[in-house]
């Protein structure tokens, strides 16, 4: 059997603020050393899945820069590998991708092109350690046109994902996409195998009607009604990454010491672009517990509850507690640091404290993101030193030492460099 | 600046170190908390714009082969160059293992010879240091030498290591090979750079009449025809020759000694197996250390270098010592000043290197080995040991490789030595 693997990897994740504003989604680095696609990556080479698209929209510079040829993937493949699918302009004009399945009509001479009995279509947002090979053997046995990968949720999130119904044999009968009132917690994963002629019939029945064609709200429902749709359940540890609030929980899970995602198994390590960095030193005087911390990292400070992408450095002194800091951060002497965001590359001034708590009003620009006492920054911005940052606050991208004109920002305020405005549209 | 081809040196059979060298030559021995010793000249190699290395074995080689493979992590996966790790072969005639080092680069002149370089560079594969071989080369040229050999001013104390030579302007005018003791203060590095013809010519020359050595046969002749100029070299340069030496490096790396490895100018590139970071716990107490990826901390380590993937446990102390990918220090362990190579388990409770009777040897490797002398008083357990729940050793001492914990136990450990 020969399989096709695409991977929606457009998605805007604006609820991430700042993290997304200049990189797809899937391109936002987590877990200190990997990139969010890199588990869905991963997922497919250890399921002996090697023909991969990957369907690009919104900013992909990021994402194309990290998975390259494919190399770390074992990817880089004389057939198959992977693949970007860009939109493109055609002869009959051409559009964006209006929806999940639209990126895939748009790019139908590739389905159509193929060879191949089965078509595997994912997500390249969520970070989980699943077997594919398992889903595609359930979806043989089921002799189904579709499969959904499903998973339980809590009953009183079941409005934020597609919830299905089956029957005994499990066999969906029902698909609604994000319900105010469930019968079931049955969520999909967004993780799809179909038989490939019956997805291509399906999308050139539906595409007249629809110019914003979705997986979710129409390809799935309509199977449903015409064909045979089989459900496969995960149990394992399954997370969408949406918001800031839910990246920055994830991030404080994996300085447990019984974390939920177990990233030390060694039969399924994640795979990713490593640099080439140094091991991490650790000085006399540093103060390190409750951490996840990269290679290349310098410490002299006290450091606890964080997770440290590869390069981070502070200074002695300095306090780090419940934070993510990206790839290169620079915290000065005596800085103090909680709960806080930081993207690649912020400079943080001795003496500074970021994300001490005050009223923890929520953040003028993104009230339903920054609410949860969470201070995000955005990348490359130099934090002069004895600046007084609160909770809540966004600094955006860029921002220069110059452009903090007062000594204190506020709880909920928005700070965006005049200079780096472009960046934000 | 003329084609240049690296041939590295990396056959020896370094049995000073004992069972660390044991499985693999001593260009394999993970060093710095992520890198084999080899990783130094090669990424030497490549920043210098040193493209076709080839890489002479022949002591346990797999280790460095496996390590290498086709040099992808140094670039050097090339259409044009590249890098060959070399093994001794039968001829129709000819089958010898490699006599010397004179021999080695006789018996691949073929390999050699085919890349038409006009100068040949010959390296150690056991050396720590950071060097633009461009530089050497363009002195050569102005030296119009037919050899330049790398030397560093040092004190002679420790000539009986080296050779040790005599500068005079742009000439070396004077050569000694190791030395009981010596008025000579620059030390030859082993690292030589030849006239490609000049150097061909000569190993066809003396090799078939029995002299298998580069320095006695080669270098050391060209000294006295005045073909040999010097390249002075003052930056950190360690070999690697000694167990002591080999510890001693390796703590020179701590954060407090140095920031050697974060140079960010010339980062040393290594092949490295996929890890995420590592991970401290509630209880983990480090200082003074170098942690790579996929560590596990929970207990205290203090002046250790730790490599990928170790775990150190609730309850234990880790310090002074050298833990290779993979070791695992259990519960409530006191580990000190030793080595613990790869995938070595230490169960709970274990006391290892408490201070023993100071002799400085710890027996041999196998019985036609020198004896491993450490007067730094280390303590060395070999590649996939299982040391017992409860077990003491004193340092120095030396334990071998792939023991069960059974035959741990029945050793007798209360004082130095090898078991």
């Amino acid at each position: 059997m020969k399989t096709d693997v695409y991977i929606l990897v457009g998605g805007q994740g604006s609820r991430l603020s700042v993290l997304s504003e200049h990189r797809a989604k899937p391109a936002v680095p987590f877990a200190g050393k990997y990139r969010i696609i890199d588990f869905t990556l991963t997922n497919c080479v250890y399921s002996d899945l090697f023909r991969i698209y990957l369907l690009t929209q919104y900013r992909p510079r990021s994402l194309m820069e990290h998975v390259g040829v494919g190399k770390p993937w074992d990817l880089d493949r004389k057939w198959g590998g992977v693949q970007f699918l860009h939109p493109y302009l055609g002869f009959r004009g051409s559009s964006w991708y209006g929806g999940t399945a639209d990126a895939l009509v748009q790019n139908m001479n590739v389905l159509r092109d193929s060879d191949a009995d089965e078509v595997v279509i994912l997500s390249g947002d969520h970070v989980y350690k699943m077997n594919y090979a398992l889903l595609l053997e359930s979806h043989r046995d089921q002799k189904a046109d579709g499969t959904v990968g499903v998973i339980e949720v809590p009953m009183d999130q079941t409005r934020h994902f597609g919830i299905l119904r089956t029957d005994d044999s499990g066999r969906i009968v029902e698909f609604e996409e994000k319900p105010e009132n469930a019968t079931s917690n049955l969520a999909s994963m967004g993780v799809y195998v179909f038989r490939r002629q019956a997805l291509i019939d399906v999308l050139e029945r539906l595409k007249p009607d629809h110019p914003n064609l979705d997986f979710g709200k129409h390809v799935i429902p309509s199977m449903i009604a015409s064909g045979r749709v089989a459900s496969y359940r995960y149990a394992g540890y399954w997370l969408d990454i949406g918001t800031v609030q839910s990246y920055f929980a994830a991030s404080m899970d994996l300085v447990r010491d019984d974390p939920p995602l177990n990233l030390f198994d060694p039969d399924w390590h994640i795979l990713t672009r490593e640099h080439n960095r140094p091991p991490t030193c650790i000085e006399a005087g540093a103060d390190v517990r409750r951490s996840f911390i990269t290679d290349g990292c310098q410490i002299a400070g006290r450091v606890e509850g964080s997770v440290l992408g590869p390069g981070v450095i502070v200074e002695p002194g300095a306090f780090v507690k419940d934070c993510v800091l990206l790839d290169d951060c620079l915290v000065r002497r005596d800085a103090v640091l909680e709960r806080c965001i930081l993207d690649k590359r912020v400079r943080v001034g001795a003496s500074a404290t970021i994300g001490i708590a005050g009223d923890n009003r929520p953040n003028e620009e993104q009230p339903d993101v920054l609410s949860h006492g969470i201070t995000i920054v955005g990348q490359g911005t130099r934090i002069p030193a004895h600046q007084q940052i609160g909770t809540n606050c966004l600094v955006g991208m860029m921002v220069g030492p110059e452009e903090f004109a007062q000594r204190v920002v506020p709880d909920g305020t928005a700070l965006r460099s005049v200079h780096a405005e472009h960046t934000v549209r | 600046m003329g084609k240049v081809l690296a041939f590295v040196l990396a056959g020896g059979r370094s049995e000073t170190l004992g069972v660390l060298t044991k499985h693999r030559t001593m260009a394999a021995l993970p060093f710095g908390g992520r890198y084999r010793v080899v990783d130094f000249v090669l990424s030497n190699c490549v920043h210098s714009r040193v493209t076709t290395v080839q890489i002479a074995t022949q002591y346990s080689p797999h280790s460095l082969q496996q390590h290498i493979q086709q040099g992808r992590p140094w670039d050097l996966d090339r259409r044009d160059g590249g890098v060959w790790v070399l093994q001794p072969y039968m001829g129709r005639t000819d089958s010898n293992w490699y006599r010397g080092t004179a021999d080695a680069l006789y018996q691949n002149l073929d390999m050699v010879g085919t890349h038409r370089p006009d100068m040949i560079l010959v390296l150690s594969g056991d050396q720590i240091y950071r060097m633009d071989y461009g530089e050497m080369i363009r002195q050569h040229r102005r030296n119009k030498a037919d050899v330049t050999i790398a030397v560093k001013a040092m004190e002679p104390r420790e000539s009986e290591r080296f050779g040790m030579v005599e500068v005079s302007g742009n000439r070396v005018v004077r050569f000694e090979e190791k030395p009981a003791r010596t008025s000579m203060s620059y030390v030859n590095m082993a690292i030589y750079l030849f006239e490609a013809r000049y150097l061909i010519e000569r190993v066809q020359a003396c090799v078939p009449s029995g002299r298998f050595d580069l320095v006695w046969d080669v270098i050391i002749p060209a000294v006295a025809e005045r073909r040999v100029a010097p390249f002075l070299f003052e930056s950190y340069w360690e070999d690697l020759g000694t167990l002591d030496s080999y510890y001693l490096a390796n703590r020179s790396l701590l954060p407090a000694s140095s920031t050697y490895l974060l140079d960010r100018q010339w980062p040393i590139y290594t092949r490295s197996e996929e890890r995420p970071p590592a991970k401290f716990g509630a209880t983990a107490a480090v200082h003074n250390s170098v942690i790579a990826n996929g560590c596990r901390i929970f207990g205290r380590v203090e002046n250790s270098i730790v490599f990928p993937g170790a775990i150190v446990g609730e309850g234990s102390l880790v310090r002074d010592s050298i833990l290779f990918s993979g070791a695992q220090v259990h519960r409530g362990c006191r580990v000190s000043r030793a080595i613990l190579d790869k995938q070595v388990v230490v169960a709970d409770g274990v006391a290892l290197g408490a201070d023993g009777p100071m002799t400085a040897t710890l027996g041999r490797a196998n019985p036609h080995a020198p004896e491993v002398v450490t007067e730094e008083g280390l303590l060395v357990v070999g590649k996939g040991t299982h040391i017992p729940s409860g077990f003491i050793c004193r340092r120095p001492a030396m334990i071998d490789s792939d023991l069960p914990e059974e035959s741990v136990r029945a050793i007798a450990p209360a004082s130095g030595g090898a078991a």
